[in-house]
């Protein structure tokens, strides 16, 4: 266990650092002068200049990475363009507020996608099933945005029962929340099946059953146990997704989290906003990705004995 | 495992119920607009949206009442001397600002020196420009001294961008003082969360009436949908620019809604120094390839004044020198005069949600001027990108054809012209981002803003519209109209002229 | 032709098919079957609810939804069909070489596969419009480059899957070289699984892409995009929610049309993928 610990460790280090290389090279890798792009069309000559000084692009490609290298470490994001203000602080409660949202949206796909998972798995090619397998697919195409509109307009507009805008009580989140879970649910419904009627048919089942173990029983403690591994790794998988309809959800419903921030600092050409969220996005896919794969080796026992 | 985590987040779900369950008993006003503040600092302030919190959180010498009538705010009383070229102001006496230094003389002296020294950052120094010096008389009488006598000079003191700041605070936060306002305003400041909200909440020691609530929340929500969703959703009390097409249903449901006059003008400017733009004819052919009652009919339902000359009709010198009616015909003709029957290419650099329905009127201006072969392309800016934009010198502006807005704080003709299409104004000194220039119109607008004969004043002002508006340095738009929704457990919310919200005696149920 | 048989039996597969031809033909025949000019707008007949003229109503400019929505069509598949072609032709050779020569080639790629889908769907594409610039042509090349870490990775488990098979033993005993093996045995049997995910991922393109515009990063004024629709229809949610309900759906039906066609084709070229 210890092992296989060090040995994904010693993957992810070169993921970051690759990452870490893409996101500098990025702005560098563009014909032109790099101050120039970074201030943006519209600037003066004096902000170009400034942000030469500023970033110090005047210095060797090596030292100028080894320095942003080093500013990362200590979580210098830099300064952002617009306000001034340190990047961190900027990022710090939105990156609080996305986070929220993003991992109640999780939680919800979990427990609902399993949940339907389960009950069409069980009811296999009834109309239960083929219904719950369509509404998935429905769930998959629709496009984040519309379904976020479609949510105000009858929640809160016509039934007035939640929030539309911002950020206060519990029932703020719920709107968004829901919008952003729907993706995720679908996909984990349609695995979590695949993976139950897998298991549903192996043999163990099949003389559970025959001992006379309950049904319910069967399902649950059997059954969804040994589906689990492929559901878990695939849903914390879906972290990814749910950043990017995290950064969508915020726009429709004006969540004070990271998507507002970074489609206007895209706008506003803040380039050191915009990447310090790409950043602080992707270390943390990295890190939900880390955790799952640890979670898949504590469960799978065939790498528990390795 | 599954359970497991169903327990957890059940406890999590309590711990926030119960969080939201103690907050709420404070009484707080809800109030949305599209657009963030750019400083807290009014010194530095470019926009009306930006006032509203100015005007909260601070207060001027006079101000103006909802009927463009000045009244005293923290002077009492004034005189000028018979020359016009001193005015002398006699202050309230006991208020103190929110971090307990005492306003007076002195205090007043500070700020007038802030604002006139070319080392502070002010954009709108227009409004204090007429002012030479400043010199205390005794703790509570202040002296300044004009540098002509100027018919506004008054009006212009009503401007948040002189209001009246703390020198203590400018003193310990430096640069920083945008981020840490401290005034005499009825609120005080609480919280900043860039592009989010503006916390503030009241001031007990105010020394005039109110404020009657307890919280000021000023939150942006850039897109107006939302902000009218949010109206009736009730987690907002107050919203503005409300999308015209919104206002019959919003009424109906029993939202008061306000429509209110406003000063503010809407055009496209020409960069009159681009290329084929310096031709007259060309600028013309613009005016009149565009149907601007359409825009103001369907695109602002009806809200909204065409113009039909470079003032508006609230002002003493206005003078009908237009329109420029829709003709598309006659913008071809002129086109081809000019040499370019085949039309050319041109961007239009506009803001989203800065004022009513901007975008989509550049879209309009877009498909207009395409049927006349000229191609347009839309270039949306950030609000503070824009306004830096704007006020790039010409050497370095990328304008040629740009949507934007002028809305004075003042109602003189001189605030209305001056700053637009005075040579002197040229960026990155002013506003005059038009680039225009005519030897004869800047001798009309000097003689208007220095002097006190309003005849004199007049005359000057008529000649002047009549050649602007023949130079066509714009495509003139139309003046609007202010669309302020209201839940109405809310009362007592004054929607002044000036595109600013007074919240001072704001009560809500 | 047999497969293409198994695939209209499959009704999942059938509608699939049925669908996205609808949504092809109505792009192609774009300006055949639009009855009206997308961009041209008429004030007078401003936020005009459906009608039998226009039986998708008029937006707030006074242009008719139903043109707009059917070159819309047009705009959706070309971003789908060029961003499929830029994850496929950049994406599935890389993962080729990589799985087929493995050792440290392949740890590398591998690492920088990882990096880039650190930032997946649409959250990569928002980086690379942020640094090429807004528009509706740097939209396609993002979601393009947002599609390359999916085939590359797809193609490379294939391969490894099969490297080991033994018919490719044979081969190599036989004397075959390298790229003969890899053009005329393993290529085609990793085909299969890409052919799935090609629909798949044309779907998600669309979707990415209508987000982009949707967000104001990727089609600008006055194209037709369905997400740009959306995105200035909001205004109008409720007091002329047509404005916003066509394009969505439109979204919603070109969408399911590809991921059912991608069902069909799964369940018709190999059962047991699941992706």
């Amino acid at each position: 266990m210890g092992a296989y610990l060090i040995k994904r460790i010693t993957l992810v280090i070169p993921t970051l650092l690759i990452l870490s290389l893409f996101v500098f090279l990025s702005v560098r890798l563009i014909p032109g002068d790099p101050a120039q792009i970074i201030a943006g069309e519209y600037a003066t000559k004096e902000t170009v200049e400034q942000i030469r000084k500023q970033l110090g692009l005047d210095r060797p490609l090596i030292v100028q990475y080894m320095d942003f290298l080093g500013r990362l470490l200590r979580g210098d994001l830099g300064r952002s363009i617009r306000t001034n203000a340190p990047v961190m602080t900027e990022l710090a409660s939105r990156y609080v507020n996305t986070l929220e949202l993003t991992f109640l949206g999780m939680s919800i796909a979990f427990i609902a996608g399993t949940a339907i998972g389960v009950i069409s798995a069980v009811w296999w090619n009834t109309w239960v099933d083929n219904l719950a397998m369509f509404g998935a697919l429905v769930g998959v195409s629709m496009p984040v945005f519309w379904l976020g509109l479609l949510l105000v307009l009858v929640f809160s507009v016509k039934l007035g029962w939640l929030p539309s805008v911002g950020k206060g009580s519990p029932a703020h989140l719920i709107l968004p929340a829901v919008t952003l879970a729907t993706l995720p649910t679908a996909i984990i419904a349609r695995i979590t099946r695949a993976s139950m009627l897998e298991v549903i048919r192996q043999n163990y089942v099949v003389t559970a059953r025959a001992k006379g173990v309950s049904e319910v029983s069967v399902i649950l403690k059997h059954a969804l146990r040994n589906a689990a591994i492929p559901i878990i790794t695939t849903g914390g998988l879906q972290i990814g997704t749910l950043l990017g309809g995290a950064v969508i959800t915020e726009t429709v419903f004006a969540w004070p989290g990271m998507g507002r921030l970074l489609v206007n600092s895209i706008l506003a050409r803040d380039y050191p906003v915009v990447q310090g969220i790409v950043l602080l996005l992707a270390v943390t896919v990295v890190v939900v990705n880390f955790v799952v794969d640890l979670t898949y080796a504590l469960l799978n026992p065939k790498i528990h004995l390795a | 495992m599954k359970k497991r985590w169903v327990i957890w987040w059940l406890v999590v779900l309590a711990g926030l119920l119960s969080i939201s369950v103690l907050a709420e008993t404070t009484k707080r006003l809800v109030f949305l607009q599209g657009t963030d503040a750019e400083t807290l600092d009014p010194h530095s302030i470019t926009s009306s949206p930006n006032a509203i919190h100015i005007l909260a959180l601070y207060d001027t010498l006079v101000r103006y009442n909802e009927n463009f009538e000045i009244v005293p705010g923290l002077a009492e009383r004034w005189e000028f001397s018979p020359d016009g070229l001193t005015l002398t102001f006699y202050l309230r006496q006991g208020v103190t600002f929110h971090d307990g230094t005492p306003f007076n003389a002195e205090a007043v002296v500070y700020n007038i020196n802030r604002l006139i020294d070319p080392n502070t950052r002010v954009p709108l120094r227009t409004y204090i420009s007429f002012v030479e010096s400043a010199e205390v008389v005794d703790e509570y009488t202040v002296r300044l001294k004009l540098k002509y006598p100027h018919a506004p000079a008054l009006a212009r003191l009503t401007a948040p961008v002189n209001a009246m700041v703390s020198p203590t605070a400018v003193e310990k936060y430096g640069q920083d003082f945008g981020s840490h306002p401290v005034g005499t305003g009825p609120f005080k400041f609480v919280k900043w969360v860039r592009d989010d909200y503006v916390l503030l909440e009241k001031n007990e020691a105010y020394w005039g009436e109110g404020p009657y609530v307890d919280e000021l929340m000023i939150r942006v929500v850039p897109e107006d949908g939302a902000r009218v969703l949010a109206l009736e959703s009730g987690e907002a009390d107050v919203i503005v620019r409300v999308p015209p097409t919104d206002v019959p249903r919003i009424k109906g449901e029993g939202y008061r809604i306000v429509v209110a006059p406003s000063t503010r003008v809407i055009y496209i400017g020409i960069n009159n120094q681009y290329k084929m733009l310096v031709d007259k004819r060309i600028r013309q052919a613009l005016n009149y390839a565009i149907n601007k009652e359409a825009i103001v009919q369907i695109l602002l339902q009806g809200y909204g004044r065409v113009m039909d000359s470079p003032l508006t009709p609230e002002y003493f010198a206005y003078k009908v020198t237009g329109p420029y009616p829709y003709n598309p015909q006659k913008a071809k003709q002129l086109l081809a005069a000019a040499g370019y029957p085949d039309g050319f290419k041109l961007t239009l650099f506009t803001p989203h949600g800065r004022y009513l329905m901007d975008y989509r009127i550049a879209q309009a201006v877009q498909s207009y001027l395409g049927k006349i072969g000229i191609n347009v392309e839309i270039r949306e800016m950030e609000w503070a990108t824009y306004i830096s934009t704007l006020l790039k010198p010409l050497e370095e502006s990328p304008l040629q054809l740009y949507l934007l807005g002028w809305g004075p704080w003042i109602l003189d003709p001189d605030q209305m012209l001056y700053p637009l299409f005075h040579s002197s104004q040229w960026p990155p000194n002013g506003f005059a981002c038009s680039f225009y220039r005519n030897h004869r119109v800047d001798e009309l607008l000097q003689i208007g803003t220095s002097s006190v004969n309003t005849e004199q004043r007049r005359t000057a002002y008529e000649e002047a519209q009549e050649i602007i508006w023949n130079d066509a340095p714009w495509i003139f738009l139309h003046q609007e109209q202010q669309i302020v929704a209201m839940n109405p457990r809310v009362k007592d919310v004054v929607v002044l002229p000036i595109e600013v919200l007074d919240f001072r005696k704001a009560k809500k149920d | 032709m047999r497969f293409f048989k198994r695939l209209l039996r499959s009704r999942v597969g059938l509608s699939g098919l049925f669908i996205t031809g609808l949504v092809v033909i109505a792009a192609i025949l774009a300006p055949v079957i639009a009855p009206y000019d997308p961009i041209e707008q008429d004030f007078t007949l401003s936020l005009q609810l459906p009608s039998w003229r226009h039986p998708m109503g008029m937006d707030e400019f006074g242009r008719d939804i139903f043109s707009r929505v059917i070159f819309g069509a047009r705009i959706s598949l070309s971003v789908g069909a060029i961003a499929v072609a830029i994850g496929f032709f950049i994406g599935m050779p890389i993962g080729l070489f990589s799985g087929f020569y493995g050792g440290w080639l392949d740890a590398l790629v591998q690492r920088a596969i990882d990096a880039l889908m650190a930032l997946p769907g649409i959250l990569l594409a928002i980086f690379v419009v942020s640094i090429l610039g807004i528009g509706l042509r740097n939209a396609m090349i993002a979601v393009g480059i947002s599609s390359i870490p999916v085939f590359a990775r797809l193609m490379r488990s294939s391969v490894m899957a099969i490297k080991e098979e033994t018919y490719l033993e044979a081969a190599r005993a036989v004397g075959a070289g390298q790229a003969r093996i890899l053009w005329k045995h393993v290529l085609p049997n990793a085909f299969s699984p890409v052919l799935v995910q090609v629909s798949y991922q044309f779907a998600s393109s669309i979707l990415w892409a209508a987000g982009l515009s949707f967000l104001g990063l990727g089609a600008q004024p006055p194209l037709p995009e369905w997400g740009a629709m959306l995105a200035s229809g909001r205004t109008y949610i409720l007091s002329a929610p047509h404005v916003i309900t066509f394009p969505g759906l439109a979204i919603m039906l070109a969408v399911l049309g590809l991921n059912l066609l991608g069902e069909g084709l799964r369940d018709v070229l190999d059962p047991r993928i699941f992706l």
